[in-house]
């Protein structure tokens, strides 16, 4: 492991993986200038596979702080120039940002401030700017990333994997080499597959709202099919790599709903069917919308994307016996260390608070006297509970807990439910 | 007779009520602090509620909110929400209404104190009545619009705000102590534009009060719910509740535009600005939060030819309103609006000529029915005045559905 030399102590290396974009990069980098980012930050620019005017558009201007250019050819995924950015940093601090990102001001200052020393992962926000005379596909996806800022911006939020998102991503640099980086056989989700085994390693997580920036993202329908598609991909991949992770991915779930059963089905044992059930239903999203029906256009948006995630899924990992195969292989996996916390539940809710937050259990033992009753929130995808997960506004946990008092009262006092 | 409008503490609510003679029923809301847990309504016998029947209706209907929030005290997370740093403004948009503006204005000036500003628009009103009724009444600014229009009134309040949050309070609403904090506490995040509150009636004392909340409650239940454009139908905005309770961002402005002045009370329109907005924030993608805790109560019309108006003046300002949406916004969703809201007169017209028990009055459904016939001509009538009105030198604002100014 290399340390960091004494003049970088406490500083940040921002990362920036690149691929042909010379005009959103160099806007990034001018935020950073403009915004008092100063020596010793250094900013690393790697050009993944792009033509020279990436390398030109950074030279031509001069910067505060220093600015190196890695090229990176033939080009290999932002997962390696990450990687790459990474090996080469000199900062305390790894602060990757895609060069698609207009930070908020004093970024760089802000992810500082929330590290100080502490060894944390701090996800800044990429929110995407509300599109001016948006079409429905732009709205919901504008609005699909404000609900996942919404979900983790709640006092009492408990990380999971597909929180981290690396599009403003800071992690301490001794940490990231301990982690390995990014997996260099994933062209996709290498986001969540690190979020996976940040979450095995017990990494706290922060969410920042200071610390993101505008995500000026181009979500054209043939991109997000496509994406799609390698999004099941991934998750096959995924499971490979983590057969202990399995059953939080949504690769291990079906669909309650009969029609989204269907879609999987076809994915699976009709593809060139339902291939071309997609090209229909793509120039029907357009009638849709030009006839204004919002409700039947996120029903077919919604089918269209189900049967894209499950192709690329079938497609990886060979169908409805390969999917089999992960389900058993995740089931006979060494599982990894859980710490259980036995919860009596007749104890109170403050001492119940202190022992999360001394024990930081991953799964919550219920039992009342002698008599287990169960488990409650054994979901490997998500970090060790907290007290404050006790707090969070939804109050999940808390009605769980009031439910599970309610029927363990019930079985130990029948007669309770009826006494006037 | 008369049903009695009553609160009580869950603590409360294990005793026999009394005193009620000269009322028929009870309708009865049950709290544990600031929180609404139970609204159900009871017979009163011999003048009084029995006690028996009080506790189980507070069980079958509350017991499961009670056993949450007992919980939740345990933990110290008390429903009292934390306002600092929310700087609101409380606006009033009236006229001629000086008694009802007195009993508001005094309700307002009870409310738990987060450093709100208390606005009075007087809109357009005929004599000195309001300005005297502010003056009564310390630290309310006042405020004088003299274009008449509740959404021109309710612009003005808009932009005079000092407040980020406009909460908007009818004059003949009566707000509960919590009830801003509460609307506050609602804005859950950046993308929530809107928050509305729980309407319960101030008195039913009349048959035409009791035929108002038995037709056309304003209560939308004691559930919390969050109303997000991305996935619920921009046009079912009537369980979302209702402009006599609710608060705006003053951002509101920028991102939708302002309300449309072609609609509502004192236009052709009567009614619907306030779900045109909702509308409006729905489809730029939006939320909308019902929260029951921001309680206010509104006296309803006591005589019946004023509830005849009332509720004409409903089916004017929906059509009118889906008009707009069709013929400015291209929203076909509008047509099929309108025609279930057909479907549902014609339907409340045959159960009342078959004087079925719970059908609604014959003149209210015919009023209903001509207003809804009304609302497409109301609207174009309303939006060649507001362009008169443009041409004497003010501006207007009628805003497309969708856009922004």
């Amino acid at each position: 492991m290399s340390t960091t030399p004494k003049e970088w102590r406490g500083t940040v290396t921002v990362i920036v993986p690149t691929h042909d974009r010379p005009v959103s990069l160099v806007r990034l980098i001018r935020v950073l200038a403009n915004d008092g980012t100063t020596p010793p930050c250094e900013v690393l620019v790697v050009a993944d596979g792009c033509t020279p005017d990436t390398a030109h558009a950074v030279a031509a201007e001069r910067w505060p702080f220093p600015v190196r250019v890695l090229e990176q050819q033939p080009s290999r995924g932002p997962a390696i120039a990450r990687n790459l950015g990474a090996i080469e940093a000199r900062g305390d601090v790894l602060l990757f940002i895609d060069d698609d990102i207009e930070p908020f001001g004093d970024v760089v200052g802000e992810h500082r401030r929330l590290h100080d020393g502490r060894p944390l992962v701090v996800i800044g926000a990429p929110r995407a700017p509300r599109p001016r005379d948006a079409g429905f596909r732009e709205l919901a996806g504008w609005a699909w990333w404000e609900q996942q800022f919404e979900r983790m911006r709640r006092p009492g939020h408990r990380f999971g994997y597909d929180d981290v998102f690396t599009g403003l991503l800071s992690v301490p640099r001794d940490f990231w080499q301990l982690l390995g980086g990014f997996d260099s056989s994933l062209r996709c989700r290498e986001d969540f597959e690190l979020g996976l085994r940040l979450v095995r390693r017990r990494a706290s997580f922060v969410f920042s709202e200071a610390g993101g920036g505008w995500h000026h993202e181009n979500r054209s329908g043939d991109r997000l099919v496509r994406r799609k598609k390698d999004e099941g991909a991934a998750d096959v991949a995924i499971a490979r790599l983590h057969p202990w992770a399995f059953r939080s991915l949504p690769l291990s779930r079906g669909s309650p709903d009969p029609r989204a059963d269907f879609v999987r089905r076809v994915a699976f044992d009709w593809p060139r069917l339902g291939g071309f059930g997609v090209r229909i239903a793509e120039r029907l999203l357009d009638v849709l919308e030009a006839l204004r029906m919002r409700r039947a256009w996120r029903r077919m948006q919604g089918g269209v994307m189900y049967f894209a995630y499950w192709r690329g899924a079938a497609a990886a990992g060979g169908g409805w016996a390969g999917l089999e195969a992960l389900r058993v292989a995740a089931a006979t996996a060494e599982p990894p260390e859980r710490r259980v916390l036995d919860v009596d539940l007749e104890q109170d809710w403050a001492t119940l608070e202190r022992r999360l937050d001394e024990t930081r259990p991953d799964v919550l033992g219920l039992r009342i006297g002698d008599m287990h009753l169960g488990h409650l929130l054994d979901d490997p995808g998500r970090e060790p509970l907290r007290g404050a997960h006790l707090r969070s506004p939804t109050y999940e946990l808390v009605r769980a807990l009031t439910a599970a008092r309610a029927i363990a009262s019930l079985r130990s006092n029948p007669m309770g439910a009826t006494r006037p | 007779m008369a049903t009695a409008v009553l609160q009580l503490d869950a603590s409360d609510s294990s005793r026999e009520i009394g005193g009620l003679q000269s009322y028929g029923a009870a309708l009865i809301l049950i709290r544990r602090g600031a929180v609404p847990v139970a609204l159900f309504t009871l017979p009163v016998t011999g003048g009084r509620v029995d006690g028996r029947a009080l506790r189980s209706a507070v069980a079958e209907q509350g017991g499961e909110r009670l056993v949450s929030l007992e919980a939740l005290e345990n933990l110290g997370c008390s429903a009292a929400l934390s306002l600092e740093g929310r700087a609101a403004t409380v606006a009033v948009c009236t006229r001629d209404r000086p008694e009802d503006l007195d009993r508001c204005l005094t309700a307002l000036r009870a409310l738990a104190s987060t450093g709100q500003e208390l606005l009075v628009i007087d809109n357009a009103s005929g004599g000195d009545g309001t300005r005297l009724v502010v003056d009564r009444h310390p630290g309310v600014r006042y405020v004088r619009e003299d274009r008449p229009g509740l959404d021109i009134a309710r612009n003005r309040a808009l932009r005079e705000a000092r407040g980020e949050i406009v909460a908007f309070c009818d004059d003949d609403a009566v707000p509960d102590p919590h009830w801003l904090g509460a609307l506050l506490g609602g804005f859950d995040g950046p993308r929530t534009l809107c928050v509305t509150g729980l309407t319960l009636p101030l008195e039913l004392e009349t048959a035409a009060q009791e035929c108002f909340e038995r037709t056309n409650a304003f209560s939308r239940g004691l559930d919390r719910r969050r109303f997000d454009g991305a996935a619920h139908d921009p046009f079912l905005v009537g369980r979302i509740g209702a402009g006599v309770n609710m608060a705006l961002r003053k951002s509101v402005l920028d991102l939708i535009g302002p309300f449309d002045e072609a609609l509502d009370a004192g236009t052709a329109t009567k009614s619907g600005g306030d779900h045109d907005m909702f509308t409006r924030i729905l489809l730029a993608g939006y939320c909308i939060v019902y929260e029951p805790g921001a309680i206010s109560h509104h006296r309803h019309r006591r005589d019946w030819q004023g509830l005849r108006d009332t509720v004409r003046g409903y089916g004017t300002g929906v059509y009118a309103q889906l008009t707009k949406h069709l013929l400015e916004g291209r929203e076909p969703r509008a047509i099929g609006i309108a025609l279930g809201w057909g479907v549902a007169q014609l339907r409340n017209l045959l159960r009342s000529l078959a004087k079925r028990p719970d059908a609604p009055p014959l003149d209210l459904v015919l009023g209903e029915m001509r207003g809804c016939l009304a609302g497409p001509h109301a609207y174009r009538v309303a939006k060649r005045r507001l362009r008169v009105t443009s041409v004497a030198g003010t501006r207007p604002a009628t805003v497309a559905p969708g856009a922004r100014q």
